[in-house]
């Protein structure tokens, strides 16, 4: 049950990404808090199916034929960084808006559960 | 085992600690979401919103999935009259196929849109005087200097007092309907990346950025104002010397308008000596320089300085949008009559050099409307229609003519602080006042500025005195028009004279040739008519209308040829016309290059059987004549030196360099190098007199130095440093000789190394519009150098599109090829972004496909396929007057087809 609920969650991160963009991963957040609370650490969970959304996303571009990593490393250049700084920048990016939106969503859920 | 046997207090306690770490930690989790959230959203310096940034779906990831054209995609386009179909040819150029022209420019604006938006909104935005709405206020100075120069306020004239009915008036408002198609259309994923990466959104276009377009390149091409440099001259060395290091007149001739001789000819005069120096005149060049606002624009620029990328990213920017005209800033054209060909075909040549930028400053395209346009070329974004191309009867080009169009005048005024009336001819006039507020990228005020006008142009207050400017560029005129009527030109005469009616700025000089066999060249544009000795290089009196201009050239006065007998044509930024068959005041010497002029004659000359092939070849020459008329007397020098027993190993070793040495600027070639150290010690050695405590003058140009290399004994050749010893030409140059090996060995190791090839020490390179290195090319290695055909190394400006057009007999046949270095799309992720450089590097062409129709441009030859359709939206049919105003209110037009030529 937990499997297909995170695979639901993976594939809610990335539609709501690509419909409505990066604003809209931390309301799957909370969602995904409250759908996991059972679990053990609900929030790094979130946090990392947010991330291996947004890394999957990256990896049907580049399936598609999207030049991503020659992007990647080209827009590294731009930033002064190195290419590989920027995949990691964009999967913490997601795991961060996930996971702190997801642990306030267990937050509220947890509370809801004592008070009932 | 613990079992039921647990303390109650105990587990309280647990329970309570476990409460407050879980409270701790929603607290946390809150804080690291909002901030998330807040990075997102906003940036926190160096960083942009990272949201928009980093989002893989719509984010700057997107550009890497919006890198290829889609095979096939509609669009809805407002005011579109039928379908419109668009192929575009493995090159990525658009062929677009209408069925009038109007609909012809909407797609043309709709294609532009797609692949530079950003392009098109930051270069509208610098001509604004808006760049701050970009980058905040570290852009305020450059944006007062575009309204202080009244770049604005002209664009938005000529807007109101177009004809909307006109072929000209109709183009620049369906132009803006196919932008703000695109843009209205845009998805996220399409929004190109240099937004997300500074954090701001696109602007929607408007009609007027057409026009101010068009200013900017006035600024550009004609920002030229040598005075300040005579004036600094004096400063150091009076007057007399000063006008001798500057004269009115190119020194070497070899005009654009053929003077009937068969080669240059070199006025070289003996130069007066140093004299003493005119302290007025360096007051007088500050407070003009500063009219221009350059050190305004300057301090600001520089104090916006930063470490992080952003800073150097947005200081790039403001960089780039700021360019500087210098003689690197070359063009070359040429055209040869059928007599001189192999093939008995006229052929066309067109070489413009500009600012090497990424995306490009061109664009290819093709618009067809079946009976009424065919015409094939390069647009610049936000042209509406083709700039330099060619259609099936005529193709033409342009180089820059560098006249003088700008003169100041000191104004009489009635208050020194903020004046409200001018005085000319004995009364009082108005000044006329313009409120401008600069504001920020949330559209928050920054500081607001009062403009003030002349009948003549700005004002600008310096030193307690007002000074009033009159510029050509900012005169009525309509540009757009003539571009509009000549692509429909028949013959080269009739291109050439839609131009004369109504291009008036920048001057350029026009090149055509025709089907029929006729080439022509006309340098088109208004040159003032100016009062008393007829030069721009004072600043006159502003209280009397006796100053005035007094109009400007009859076109049959401006330097033009048809059909030579010689059955050339050339030009490459030399002065137009002989001074000995017009000696009128075009512009100042130092505005004039004759070296690829010289080259480009002799190379023309030398071919009586010209082909397209050695057209081509001729646009990378390593061919020069600025080395081959000044090295001899190097050579010479060296030699006496080395002969009276002034030896030294370091002038024997750069003799033995340059003697081997032959001229030519190849990649592998070693000598050049040399060379070039040496000019440079050369002018720094010579021109001691011209260095001050506080300004230096600028260095007199290369003909000058050669025209003083004839005199052995010149005063200038003393070296103020060496107390009373007086040197004279030889010791200079075997010096300068000697110093140049030195340098040069020291930096690239003993003669012949690998590193004292050319290609390894000047190379090319594009600059992305940001100056993000990432989105760059640098290092690239050319065949050419300063003075030769193709001057692209060692700077950012160089050939910036190559073509060559042979105009077949009555069979119709028209062949042409071209190329520029960078590619069609503005996404640096695209393989069109870059796609064409390897064949500039190179010096080679790509032949272009030129169909007569949508079905002549096979399936193998298509890269993709657009097709616009008409949208039912209400019209109305008149150019916007509002021009601040956003085009959205122009975007829903049915305009009818206007008046044709």
């Amino acid at each position: 049950m937990t499997a297909l609920i995170e695979l639901l969650l993976l594939v809610a991160f990335a539609l709501v990404t690509m419909l409505f963009g990066w604003w809209a991963v931390p309301l799957v957040g909370l969602v995904a808090g409250v759908a996991l609370r059972k679990g053990r650490w609900p929030f790094v969970a979130a946090g990392f199916l947010a991330a291996a959304s947004w890394a999957l996303l990256l990896i049907v571009s580049t399936v598609r034929g999207a030049p991503v990593p020659a992007f990647a490393a080209s827009l590294g250049g731009a930033m002064g960084v190195p290419g590989w700084a920027l995949y990691v920048a964009t999967l913490a990016f997601a795991f961060v808006l996930a996971g702190g939106a997801a642990r306030l969503g267990w937050a509220v859920a947890g509370r809801e559960s004592s008070g009932g | 085992m613990t079992g039921g046997h647990e303390n109650p207090d105990a587990m309280t306690r647990e329970r309570d600690a476990r409460s407050r770490r879980s409270v701790a930690t929603t607290v946390v989790s809150t804080l690291v979401l909002a901030g998330a959230l807040w990075v997102g959203a906003r940036g926190v310096r160096p960083l942009p919103p990272l949201g928009p940034l980093l989002d893989p779906a719509n984010g700057a990831w997107a550009a890497a999935s919006q890198a290829d054209l889609p095979a096939e995609v509609q669009a809805d386009i407002p005011g579109l009259t039928a379908p419109v179909d668009i192929r575009y040819d493995r090159r990525g150029v658009p062929h677009i196929f209408a069925s009038t022209q109007v609909d012809a420019i909407r797609a043309l604006g709709w294609v532009v849109a797609r692949d530079r938006y950003f392009q098109l909104d930051l270069q509208s935005r610098a001509a604004d005087g808006r760049l701050t709405t970009m980058v905040g206020p570290v852009a305020l100075g450059l944006d007062r200097q575009m309204h202080h120069l009244g770049l604005p306020r002209a664009a938005r004239d000529k807007l109101h007092a177009m004809d909307s009915t006109s072929l000209g008036g109709a183009f620049v408002n369906a132009y803006a309907d196919g932008v703000n198609a695109w843009f209205d259309a845009m998805p996220r994923d399409a929004v190109p990346v240099e937004y997300r990466l500074l954090g701001v959104r696109p602007e929607r276009w408007r009609a007027v950025n057409s026009l101010l377009l068009f200013e900017r390149m006035g600024y550009v091409l004609a920002y030229l104002d040598v005075e300040p440099d005579l004036l600094y001259a004096s400063a150091l060395v009076g007057r007399e010397a000063a006008e001798a290091l500057s004269p009115p007149h190119a020194i070497i001739q070899e005009p654009i308008q053929p003077d009937g001789r068969d080669a240059p000819r070199l006025d070289f005069r003996v130069l007066p000596p140093p004299g003493a120096p005119d302290t007025s005149a360096s007051a007088a060049a500050r407070a003009r320089e500063a009219m221009l606002a350059i050190a305004d624009a300057g301090s600001e620029r520089r104090a916006s300085r930063s470490r992080d990328w952003r800073g150097r990213m947005i200081d790039g920017l403001i960089d780039a949008a700021s360019p500087r005209i210098e003689r690197l800033f070359a063009s070359n054209n040429w055209a040869v009559a059928p007599g001189r060909t192999r093939d008995g075909h006229a052929l066309l040549a067109g070489d413009p050099h500009l600012e090497l930028t990424l995306p490009s400053i061109w664009y290819e395209a093709h618009l067809v409307v079946p009976g009424q346009l065919d015409v094939y070329g390069v647009t610049i974004p936000g042209a509406p229609g083709i700039i330099i191309g060619f259609n099936r009867d005529v193709a033409w080009t342009f180089t820059n003519t560098g006249a003088d169009v700008m003169d100041f005048y000191r104004e009489t005024v009635d208050d020194s602080i903020a004046p409200a009336r001018y005085r000319l001819d004995g009364e009082w006039r108005d000044v006329q006042h313009e409120l401008v507020t600069y504001q920020d990228q949330r559209g928050r005020p920054i500081v607001t500025d009062t403009l003030r006008y002349t009948h003549r142009g700005p004002m600008l207050r310096q030193r307690g005195e007002w000074l009033s400017m009159r510029w050509t560029v900012l005169e009525p005129s309509n540009e757009i028009g003539a571009f509009a009527n000549a692509m429909h030109a028949r013959r080269a005469q009739e291109l050439l004279d839609a131009f004369a009616a109504d291009y008036f700025a920048p001057a350029q000089n026009m090149l055509a040739a025709d089907r029929s066999g006729a080439i022509a060249i006309r340098s088109t544009g208004h040159f003032p008519l100016r009062p008393g000795n007829g030069s721009g290089m004072e600043i006159r009196d502003g209280s009397t209308s006796a100053n005035d201009w007094t109009g400007v050239w009859p076109v049959n006065a401006y330097p033009q040829s048809f059909n030579p007998a010689q059955g050339f044509l050339a030009s490459a930024n030399q002065e137009p016309i002989d001074p000995r068959q017009a000696p009128a005041y075009l512009g100042a010497e130092a505005a004039f290059d004759p070296w690829r002029a010289l080259q480009i004659n002799r190379l023309l000359r030398a071919d009586s059987a010209m082909t397209v092939e050695r057209m081509r070849e001729f646009q990378t020459d390593p061919g020069s004549m600025r080395a081959e008329l000044m090295l001899p007397t190097v050579l010479d020098a060296a030699r006496r030196r080395l002969a009276a027993g002034g030896d030294t190993a370091s002038l024997a070793g750069a003799l033995r360099v340059l003697s081997g040495w032959d001229r030519r600027y190849t990649r592998e070639n070693t000598g050049a190098v040399l060379f070039e150290e040496l000019l440079r010690a050369l002018r720094r050695n010579t021109w001691d007199e011209l260095r001050g405590e506080g300004r230096s003058a600028a260095m007199p140009s290369t003909e000058i130095l050669l025209e003083l290399m004839q005199d052995s004994t010149s005063a200038w050749w003393d070296d103020r440093g060496t107390g009373n010893v007086r040197e004279q030409r030889d010791d200079i140059l075997a010096a300068s000789a000697a110093s140049a090996y030195d340098s040069v060995v020291a930096r690239h190791g003993p003669p012949g190394a690998e590193a004292w090839r050319w290609d390894h020490v000047a190379t090319a390179g594009m600059r992305h519009l940001l100056q993000l290195p990432g989105f760059s090319r640098s290092d690239i290695a050319i065949q050419g150098g300063p003075g030769t055909l193709n001057p692209s190394t060692g700077g950012r400006f160089g050939a910036s599109w190559r073509m060559v057009v042979e105009l077949g007999g009555d069979d119709g046949a028209l062949h042409a090829w071209a190329t520029y270095p960078g590619g069609q799309s503005g996404n640096p992720a695209s393989p069109r972004y870059d796609d064409r450089i390897a064949l500039w590097q190179k010096g080679e062409l790509a032949p272009l496909m030129v169909p007569q129709s949508a079905s002549d441009l096979g399936a193998d030859a298509t890269l993709a396929r657009a097709t616009l359709l008409p949208t039912s939206v209400a019209a109305s049919a008149t150019v916007d007057p509002s021009s601040a105003a956003p085009a959205s209110d122009d975007s829903a037009r049915a305009l009818p087809e206007p008046r044709t030529p």
